[in-house]
C-alpha cells in the first residue's frame, strides 16, 4: 500500500501537469461569433437594426435639441445640472471639450456609420434574396448618408469611413467629397427602397425619407435647384398632408406611427427607460400643476419634472401672432401646487409643450421627436423657389400657405411679401414658429447668415460669438485618438 | 458542557481520524532499538505533545503528559530533533545514548517563526523578500467587520481604507501604490494556499433607475476574522513572482487556525456593540434655509417665478436625522480545536450580525470552518480546509446619482428643510420644488434591496515524502460563490409609483476550480542548504448571470417574491456565461551558504485564456540575495545587536486584464432598435478586439534591512521600492469615429517608489508591566512615464460631476483635474479683465490664457487622490490583568472630490439645501469675503464642478481603536483555562481639514481617484466582548 501512494501522487502531479497541456482555448458562451452574423439574413438583418438603433436616440434628443437652440433667438435654459453645458451654449463660449458634442452627436452617428459599414461590406455574402440584399444595402447606405449629413451639419466635414477596416487615423474628407459622397449614397439608393407606407415595419427607411434628407441636406448646403427637385420628389409620391391633423395634435402619441401623414422621419420615442423622449420633463416649470391653455394635459406627480428649466424667449414667442395655433402648444401661464396662478409669459420664461403626454412615466415620454415633418419641405421648395427666381413665384406662396392655414394664420401674397427678401423673411419666420424644440434653428439662422449677427444683438459678446462658431468643434476626444483630424478654426 | 464528554468526543474524533491515517499509510515496520526520553522546560515543567524525530529518518513520535516518550530509533548514533511550538528546536546526538533528558528554551521572539511564502514556507530568519508577517494577536483588537480593517494602519507599504460605513461595504487595500490604471490594483489573497476568486457574483446595479452604487460588497466578507492565525504580505517581485501574473499588486497570504497537539479546546468569543454615525454634515436648518434662499432672492432680485420665495410653515425637519439610527453590531465565535500525534483538527461556527446605522441596510453572516490535518513528519500529510458562509445582506439605496437616480441620503441632504415628513394623513410630503427627487423617507424605506450570497470555499491537500528530503503534493480545490440579490421600488415612491412598482432579480454564480501539484526538495551539504520546489497548476473561472425584472403589479405586496405577476409583456430578462483559465508553472530556489548568505532565485509561467494565440504566455522571474550579518565574526560577539540581515531583490510579476474575451471579434446583443412602436432586438459588435493585446509587467526592485537590537527589544525593517509596470493595460480612448469608444491595449509606463519604515520596540518589560509600541510609514510617489504617445487623457466624475481627473505623463495617478479659484469678485474690482457677464459676488477664477472667458484651457491639476505618506502606529500595554491596545492611523497629502461641496457651489437647484458653512456665510457687499460667493444664480462661468474649492486636502490622524480588556482571575480549576472580558472603541476621533463626510471615504468603485459622494456614513462603535477557554 505505501508503494502505491508512492506511486499515485507523482501520477496526480503528472496529471496535473498534463491537464495543463489542454489548450487554454475558452467559448464565449454569449456572444456570437462573426461567421454567424454576418452571412445570415436574420444576422446581417440584426446589424442592420443596429444601425439604426444607434440612430434613433431617443433619450438624447433634448441635448441635440437644445444644442440647436439655446445658441440662438428661440430658446434659453437655467438651473439644474443640464445648465452647466448650456450656459456655454447660451453664451458662445462652448469649447471642443463640451461633453454633448461627443456625446449625442459625434458618437453615435458615427455607431451607425459602423454598424451601416458593417452591413453594406458584408451583404454581398449573406445566404439570402436578392431583393433583401438590395433593400438592405440602400437602407444601411441611406443610414450612413444620414449619419454623415446629421455630422455634417454640426462639424462640418469630417473623417468618411466607408468600411469597417479603415485605420483609426484618418483626416477628414474635402468639403466637396463629403458633399458628393451624402448625394450620391443617397441618389443611388433610393430606387431600391420601398414608397412610403410600403416598408416592412414603420420606422424603417422608404424613399420618402430618402429624398427628405436629400432635400434638406441640398437646402443647407444652398444647392437650391437640387433641394427644391428633392422637395418636389418627396411631394410627388403623393403620401404625405398637412391637413390630416391640427397642429397641436401632430404631436400626440395617439397619432404615431404609419398613419401620420405629416411625419416623414421621427426618432421613435416610448415611455420607458432608454427609450423616452425627457423634453417635457425639462420643459415643466417649478411646482406646475396645470395650465389652462392646455386642459386635456393631466399631470401627475410621477411624472418628473427637471430642476432645469427648458424655456423660451419671450421676444421670440412675441413674434408670434395672437391667433396662431401653434401658440396652444406654448405655455405662459400655469397653476402651480399651492394653487395660484403663475405669470411667465416674460423673463424668456415661456414653455414649449410639444411632447406632453398623459402617460408619461417619470422622465420618459412617448412623444417621437420629428426628424423630418412634410411642413418642412413644403417650406424648404418654397425657400429654394424663391432663392431661384427673381421674385417669389406663385407656387412658392401655395406651399408657405399651405402650413399656414394650418396654423390659423392668412396666407401670404405678392401684396404682402412683394420681393425676394422679404419672402425670405418670412419664410424664417414662419420656419421659427413651426418647428419649436425641433432643433432646426441653429441651421435655420445659418442658412439665413444671421446665427451670429443675432447672437450680438441678444448681448454676447462679440470675441464669444465669432464667427468660427457657425461650426462646432470636433470633440476632443476624437481629436485626441485621431491622429490626422484636424480641428475646426477657431477652436 | 460536560468534561467527559468533550473528552470522548475528542477522542472519537481521534480515533476515527487515526483509523483513516491507519487506511492511507501502512503500519511502519518494526525497528531495532529503542529510546526514552523526557522532554521539560526550564523551570522542568514537563511538556507535552513535542515532536521527536530522527534526523533524516522517518521515525518520529511525540510526548506524553508527562513529557516522556519513546521512539524506535535504527541507529543508536543517530541525531533526534525535537520541535515544540514556542520553543526553539533542539537537535540532539544520541551517541550511543538510550535515554535522554532534553531541556526547551522559549523561541527568541521573532527569528525562529515560520513564515508562508507562497507554496512554501521558512523561517522568518531566513526570509530574502520582503514579506511582512503579522500573527492574529498582533491583529487589531476589537470587533473588526472584517479582515481588512484589522490590518489597517498595521503594515508598512500596505494602505487600507474603508470606502464607506455600509455594513458589508467594500475596502480599499494597496500595497505600494497603484500598478494598474484599468487592470486590477487590489492584492491578491491566498486562503491556505489557495487563491481567492475575488470576482463578485452579483455586480452593482441600479435597476429602473435607482441609485447606482459602484462599490460592490467586499468579496473577503465570506471570511471569519476569527478564524484566522496569521496573515503574511507578500511586498516585493521575489516574494511575490511565484504568483506570476496575479503578483503585481502583492499578495496576502491567509492561513486559518489549524488544530494543535493536545486536548480538545473550546473557544468561545462574543461581543455586542452599538454604532453611531461618526460625523454628519451640517445643512442649513429651515431657519437658516429660509433666511438664507429669500436673502440670496432678495438680494439678487430674483424673479420670483422661476426662483419661489420661502413661504408658509417651517418644520426645520432635519432628514438627515430621521435616516441615521444607533445600531447594534455583535458577533459570536466558537472553535473546537486539539490533536494527537498524527491528527489535528479545528473546527468552528461563527455569526456576525451588523446593522446599518442608515434605516434597512445591515449584513449578517454565518459560517462554518473545517480545518483537518492527518500527518506523519517527513512520511505524509493528508488534510482539508473547507469553509462555508452564508451571508444575508439588506441593501438601502446608497450611491451615486442625480436628482431622482439619487440616493436617500442626496435627498435627505438636499431636500427643503422647513417641508415636513408626513402628510397629516401620514403619507409622505413631497415638496413640489423639490422634483424630481422623493421624499427621502420614500425613498429609503421603498427602494431597497436584498442579497443572498452562499459561498464555499475549500481544498483538500496530500503530500507524500518519498524520503524526507524529497516530498510531492497536491492539492484540488474549489470556490463556488452562489448570489441572488433582488431589488424592489416600491409604489409608494414616486419612482416606483410611475412604474406601479418595479422588482429586479438578479442571480449570479462564480466558479472557481484548482488543481496543483508541486514537488518540494529540502537537501543540507556541509555548509550548503538548498530549498526548491517546482510545480503546475490549472485553474478554471467561470461566471454565469441571470437577470428578470418585471414592473406594473396588480398587487405589488409580495415585492420581488413573486415577478411573475407583473405585466407579462413588460418583463425583461438577460443573462451571460463566461469561462476563464489561467495554466501555470512555477519553480522556486532557495540556496543558503553558511548561513550567511541566501539566494533565492524564482520563475512562473503562466498562461492566460484572456490573451490571444501569440500572447497567452508570460514569464515572471525573480531573484533575490540576502546577507545574514549577524553571523559574521565581526557582529557575532556584539551583544547588543541581536540580528543584522541586508536584503535586495528585483524581478517581474505580471497583471492580466479584469476582463475576458478582450482579443476576441465577436457580436452580442445591442441597442433596441423601435418600428411600429415596438422594441426590436439587434446585434452588433461586442468589442474593438485587440488580438495584440498581452501581459502587463512591473519589474520592481526592493533593497532592505531588518534589524533587531538589544535582545530583540527593538526591531524593525526599512525597505526601499521602486516598481516600473510596463505594458500597461489601459482602455485607450479610440477614435470615436470608428464607432468604438476604447480598446484595451498595452500602453506605456508607470512607476511607483518609496520607503517603507517599520519599528517595533518593547519599552517596558517587567513582571507586572509591560508596555509595546509599533510605529510604521510608508511614502509613495507615483509617476505616469508614458502613455504611448498619447498626451493625456481626461476622465469623467460620477453623476454631474464632469471632467475630473487626468492621465498625464509626469503627472501622479488619481490627479484631479480643474479650475483655480482665486476668490470672489468684489464690487470694486477692474470688471474690464472680467469675463463678460461677471457680477460683485460671483467666483473669481485664474484665467491662465487671460482670454477672459473660463474655459477648458483654464485647467490645471489640482493633486492627487495618492497620499504622500502613510502611517500607523500602535501601543500594547498590560498590567497584571489589565491590557491595553490602542492603534492609530493616518495619511497625508492625499486629494479628495468632496460632492458635498460641488452641489452646494454649483447646485443643480436654487431651492435644494445646501451646506451651512457655504450660506450662512455668503458674500454680500456688506460681507466682502473672498471665501464663499454670493450664490446668486446666473454666474455667466457656468458649473466649474472641480475647482480648488471643491477637491480638498485628505490628511488625516485618526484613532482606529481602543481596547481595554481584563484577564479574569480563576479559581484553579480545569474546567476554564482561559477567561477574560474587553470593552473597545473603533473610529473614535479624526484630527482632519477635510469637511465632507470622512476624509478615508470612497464612493466611487475605482481606488485611482477617490470621489466622497453621497458616502454612507462611517461609524464609531463601542464594543464589549468576553473571551473564554475551556
Amino acid at each position: 500500500m505505501k508503494n502505491i501512494i508512492k506511486y499515485i501522487l507523482p501520477l496526480a502531479v503528472l496529471a496535473t501537469v498534463s491537464a495543463c497541456e489542454k489548450p487554454l482555448d475558452v467559448t464565449p458562451y454569449s456572444e456570437f461569433a462573426p461567421g454567424n452574423v454576418l452571412t445570415t439574413e436574420s444576422g446581417i438583418k440584426s446589424l442592420l437594426f443596429s444601425a439604426y438603433a444607434q440612430q434613433q436616440t431617443q433619450q438624447n434628443s433634448r441635448f441635440v435639441i437644445n444644442d440647436a437652440e439655446d445658441c440662438t433667438d428661440m430658446a434659453f435654459n437655467s438651473g439644474g445640472a443640464e445648465n452647466g453645458q448650456l450656459v456655454q451654449i447660451i453664451n458662445f463660449t462652448w469649447d471642443a471639450n463640451l461633453g454633448t458634442f461627443q456625446g449625442d452627436v459625434w458618437a453615435p452617428n458615427y455607431r451607425c456609420i459602423r454598424d451601416a459599414n458593417g452591413v453594406i461590406e458584408n451583404i454581398d455574402n449573406v445566404n439570402t434574396s436578392d431583393a433583401n440584399k438590395k433593400l438592405f444595402k440602400a437602407e444601411a447606405r441611406v443610414l450612413r448618408a444620414y449619419s454623415y449629413a446629421t455630422l455634417y451639419n454640426f462639424f462640418g466635414p469630417v473623417p468618411l469611413r466607408t468600411t469597417t477596416t479603415q485605420p483609426g487615423d484618418l483626416a477628414r474628407a474635402t468639403d466637396e467629397e463629403m458633399r458628393n459622397f451624402i448625394a450620391t449614397e443617397i441618389t443611388e439608393s433610393v430606387a431600391d427602397l420601398p414608397d412610403p407606407g410600403k416598408e416592412q415595419a414603420h420606422g424603417r427607411f422608404n424613399k420618402g425619407v430618402a429624398y427628405a434628407i436629400l432635400a434638406k441636406f441640398y437646402l443647407n448646403t444652398k444647392e437650391w435647384q437640387k433641394s427644391a427637385d428633392a422637395c418636389k420628389s418627396v411631394m410627388d409620391l403623393n403620401y404625405y398632408s398637412t391637413t390630416q391633423y391640427a397642429f397641436k395634435d401632430l404631436f400626440r402619441v395617439e397619432n404615431e406611427g404609419q398613419t401620420n401623414k405629416e411625419m416623414i422621419l421621427v426618432l421613435p420615442c416610448k415611455n420607458e427607460v432608454d427609450f423616452g423622449n425627457w423634453f417635457m420633463a425639462g420643459a415643466l416649470p417649478p411646482g406646475f400643476k396645470s395650465t389652462p391653455q392646455l386642459p386635456e394635459f393631466n399631470y401627475q406627480s410621477t411624472m418628473s419634472n427637471f430642476a432645469t428649466q427648458y424655456r423660451l424667449r419671450t421676444a421670440f414667442v412675441n413674434t408670434m401672432a395672437q391667433e396662431d395655433k401653434r401658440r396652444q402648444l406654448i405655455c405662459t401661464s400655469y397653476i402651480n401646487n399651492a394653487g395660484a396662478t403663475v405669470d411667465i409669459s416674460g423673463g424668456d420664461n415661456a414653455r414649449s409643450f410639444k411632447y406632453w403626454d398623459n402617460a408619461t412615466i417619470g422622465n420618459n415620454s412617448g412623444n417621437d421627436v420629428p426628424i423630418y415633418r412634410y411642413a418642412d419641405i413644403l417650406l424648404s421648395r418654397a425657400e429654394a423657389l424663391n432663392e431661384l427666381s427673381a421674385t417669389p413665384p406663385a407656387e412658392a406662396f401655395s406651399l408657405i400657405n399651405q402650413v399656414r392655414t394650418r396654423a390659423g394664420l392668412p396666407d401670404l401674397t405678392q401684396a404682402n411679401t412683394p420681393d425676394k427678401k422679404s419672402f425670405r423673411d418670412a419664410i424664417f419666420r414662419e420656419r421659427g414658429w413651426e418647428f419649436i424644440t425641433e432643433g432646426k434653428r441653429r441651421e435655420d439662422l445659418i442658412r439665413q447668415g444671421t446665427f451670429i449677427s443675432s447672437a450680438i444683438a441678444r448681448g454676447v459678446p462679440a470675441a464669444q460669438a465669432t464667427p468660427d462658431k457657425v461650426l462646432f468643434p470636433i470633440p476632443q476626444s476624437e481629436i485626441q485618438a485621431n491622429k490626422l483630424c484636424e480641428q475646426n478654426a477657431g477652436y | 458542557m460536560n468534561q467527559t464528554v468533550i473528552r470522548q468526543t475528542g477522542s472519537r474524533l481521534s480515533f476515527l481520524l487515526t483509523l483513516l491515517a491507519f487506511f492511507i499509510c501502512s503500519a511502519l515496520s518494526a525497528q531495532q532499538i529503542s529510546i526514552t526520553g523526557k522532554i521539560t522546560s526550564e523551570a522542568g515543567e514537563p511538556l507535552h505533545g513535542a515532536t521527536i524525530r530522527v534526523k533524516d529518518a522517518n521515525q518520529n513520535t511525540l510526548s506524553g503528559d508527562d513529557g516522556t516518550f519513546t521512539l524506535q530509533v535504527d541507529n543508536a548514533n543517530a541525531t533526534l530533533e525535537v520541535e515544540y511550538v514556542g520553543y526553539a528546536t533542539r537537535q540532539i546526538e544520541l551517541n550511543g545514548r538510550r535515554a535522554v533528558t532534553v531541556v526547551l528554551t522559549p523561541a527568541g521572539k521573532s527569528l525562529s517563526e515560520v513564515v508562508v511564502i507562497g507554496y512554501g514556507s521558512v523561517k522568518k530568519s531566513d526570509l530574502t523578500g520582503s514579506v511582512a508577517s503579522i500573527k492574529a494577536d498582533d491583529l487589531t483588537k476589537g470587533t473588526n467587520v472584517n479582515m481588512q480593517q484589522a490590518l489597517q494602519g498595521r503594515v508598512a507599504g500596505v494602505q487600507i481604507y474603508q470606502k464607506s460605513g455600509e455594513p458589508g461595504g467594500a475596502m480599499s487595500v494597496q500595497i505600494r501604490g497603484i500598478t494598474s490604471i484599468t487592470g486590477n490594483n487590489a492584492p491578491l489573497y491566498v486562503i491556505d494556499g489557495m487563491p481567492v476568486n475575488d470576482a463578485v457574483a452579483v455586480g452593482s446595479a441600479s435597476p429602473g433607475g435607482t441609485t447606482s452604487n459602484p462599490n460592490n460588497r467586499n468579496p473577503l466578507n465570506t471570511l471569519n476574522p476569527s478564524d484566522i492565525a496569521s496573515i503574511e504580505i507578500l511586498k516585493d517581485a521575489s516574494a511575490t513572482a511565484i504568483y506570476g501574473s496575479r503578483g503585481a499588486n502583492g499578495v496576502v497570504l491567509i492561513t486559518t487556525k489549524k488544530g494543535s497537539v493536545g486536548r480538545l479546546t473550546v473557544d468561545y468569543n462574543g461581543s455586542y456593540g452599538r454604532q453611531q454615525v461618526s460625523h454628519t454634515q451640517r445643512y442649513m436648518t429651515g431657519d437658516e434655509y429660509t433666511t438664507a434662499i429669500n436673502g440670496i432672492i432678495h438680494d439678487g432680485n430674483l424673479n420670483t417665478s422661476n426662483y419661489p420665495e420661502v413661504t408658509g410653515d417651517n418644520y426645520n425637519t432635519d432628514w438627515q436625522d430621521l435616516l441615521f439610527r444607533k445600531a447594534t453590531i455583535q458577533s459570536h465565535d466558537v472553535s473546537f480545536s486539539g490533536g494527537n500525534a498524527t491528527s489535528k483538527y479545528y473546527v468552528s461556527a461563527g455569526y456576525f450580525g451588523q446593522d446599518g446605522v442608515m434605516l434597512n441596510s445591515g449584513t449578517k453572516r454565518y459560517n462554518v470552518n473545517v480545518n483537518l490535518e492527518l500527518s506523519v513528519p517527513y512520511k505524509y500529510n493528508v488534510g482539508v480546509s473547507l469553509a462555508t458562509t452564508y451571508i444575508k445582506d439588506a441593501y438601502n439605496a446608497t450611491g451615486t446619482g442625480l436628482n431622482d437616480n439619487g440616493s436617500a441620503l442626496y435627498m435627505a441632504q438636499n431636500y427643503d428643510p422647513t417641508a415636513p415628513a408626513y402628510n397629516e394623513d401620514g403619507s409622505y410630503y413631497r415638496s413640489p420644488l423639490m422634483a424630481p427627487m422623493d421624499n427621502p423617507l420614500a425613498v429609503i424605506n421603498g427602494q431597497y434591496s436584498t442579497g443572498e450570497t452562499y459561498r464555499t470555499f475549500g481544498n483538500i491537500h496530500a503530500e507524500y515524502f518519498f524520503v524526507p528530503t524529497l516530498s510531492a503534493k497536491v492539492r484540488v480545490g474549489a470556490d463556488i460563490n452562489d448570489a441572488q440579490r433582488s431589488f424592489w421600488i416600491d409604489p409608494s415612491t414616486l419612482t416606483g409609483a410611475s412604474y406601479n412598482g418595479y422588482a429586479d432579480v438578479r442571480d449570479g454564480k462564480r466558479g472557481y476550480y484548482l488543481i496543483e501539484g508541486t514537488v518540494n526538495y529540502n537537501e543540507s551539504f556541509g555548509k550548503h542548504k538548498i530549498n526548491a520546489v517546482a510545480g503546475a497548476t490549472y485553474e478554471r473561472y467561470t461566471s454565469n448571470s441571470l437577470v428578470a425584472n418585471a414592473r406594473s403589479f396588480a398587487l405589488a405586496d409580495l415585492t420581488y417574491y413573486a415577478i411573475g405577476t407583473g405585466d407579462q409583456t413588460l418583463n425583461g430578462v438577460s443573462n451571460g456565461k463566461q469561462e476563464n483559465i489561467l495554466i501555470s508553472y512555477l519553480g522556486r530556489v532557495n540556496y543558503s551558504f553558511m548561513d550567511r548568505y541566501l539566494l533565492t532565485a524564482s520563475l512562473r509561467a503562466d498562461g492566460s485564456a484572456r490573451f490571444g494565440p501569440e500572447n497567452k504566455y508570460g514569464y515572471f522571474p525573480s531573484a533575490a540575495l540576502s546577507w545574514k550579518m549577524k553571523q559574521e565574526n565581526f557582529l557575532k560577539n556584539v551583544e547588543a545587536v541581536s540580528d543584522l540581515k541586508l536584503r535586495a531583490s528585483y524581478g517581474a510579476i505580471g497583471n492580466q486584464p479584469n476582463v475576458n474575451y478582450l482579443y476576441l471579434s465577436t457580436y452580442s446583443a445591442g441597442r433596441d432598435a423601435v418600428f411600429n412602436g415596438d422594441r426590436v432586438t439587434s446585434i452588433s459588435p461586442t468589442r474593438s478586439a485587440n488580438v495584440f493585446l498581452q501581459w502587463e509587467s512591473a519589474r520592481q526592485t526592493d533593497i532592505g534591512l531588518d534589524f533587531s537590537f538589544f535582545g530583540s527589544r527593538l526591531s524593525g525593517t526599512a525597505d526601499y521600492y521602486n516598481r516600473k509596470t510596463f505594458n500597461l493595460l489601459y482602455d485607450i480612448p479610440l477614435p470615436l469615429s470608428s464607432g468604438f469608444g476604447a480598446q484595451t491595449q498595452n500602453v506605456g509606463s508607470m512607476r511607483n517608489s518609496g520607503f517603507e519604515f517599520a519599528l517595533n520596540g518593547t519599552i517596558v518589560d517587567q513582571k507586572d508591566f509591560k508596555l509595546d509600541a509599533g510605529f510604521n510609514i510608508t511614502t509613495l510617489k507615483n509617476k505616469i512615464l508614458s502613455l504611448g504617445g498619447i498626451d493625456q487623457v481626461i476622465g469623467s466624475g460620477p453623476g454631474s460631476i464632469g471632467d475630473y481627473s487626468i492621465l498625464k505623463p509626469g503627472e501622479s495617478m488619481g490627479s484631479f483635474y480643474g479650475y483655480v479659484v482665486k476668490g470672489v469678485w468684489q464690487t470694486g474690482d477692474d470688471f474690464s479683465k472680467a469675463p463678460a457677464g461677471v457680477r460683485p459676488g460671483d467666483l473669481k477664477y485664474l484665467d491662465l490664457d487671460g482670454n477672459q472667458v473660463i474655459d477648458a484651457s483654464d485647467r490645471v491639476i489640482l493633486g492627487s487622490s495618492l497620499p504622500g505618506y502613510y502611517y500607523g502606529f500602535n501601543l500594547n500595554a498590560s498590567y497584571k490583568a489589565l491590557s491595553l491596545n490602542v492603534s492609530f492611523e493616518g495619511s497625508h497629502g492625499a486629494k479628495m472630490l468632496n460632492s458635498a461641496l460641488v452641489d452646494s457651489y454649483y447646485p443643480v437647484d436654487f431651492r435644494r439645501n445646501k451646506l451651512a458653512a457655504l450660506y450662512l456665510n455668503r458674500w454680500t457687499p456688506d460681507n466682502p469675503t473672498n471665501e464663499y460667493p454670493s450664490f446668486i444664480p446666473g454666474d455667466v462661468q457656468g458649473l466649474k464642478n472641480v475647482t480648488n474649492k471643491t477637491v480638498e486636502d485628505a490628511s488625516y490622524l485618526r484613532l482606529q481603536a481602543v481596547q481595554l480588556s481584563y484577564q479574569l482571575p480563576l479559581p484553579e480549576n480545569k474546567f476554564v483555562s482561559h477567561a477574560s472580558v474587553f470593552v473597545s472603541g473603533q473610529n473614535l476621533f479624526t484630527i482632519t481639514n477635510y469637511s465632507g463626510s470622512d476624509p478615508a471615504a470612497n464612493a466611487v468603485g475605482s481606488n485611482i481617484n477617490r470621489v466622497d459622494y453621497n458616502t454612507y456614513p462611517m461609524t464609531r462603535t463601542f464594543t464589549a466582548g468576553l473571551n473564554v477557554q475551556f
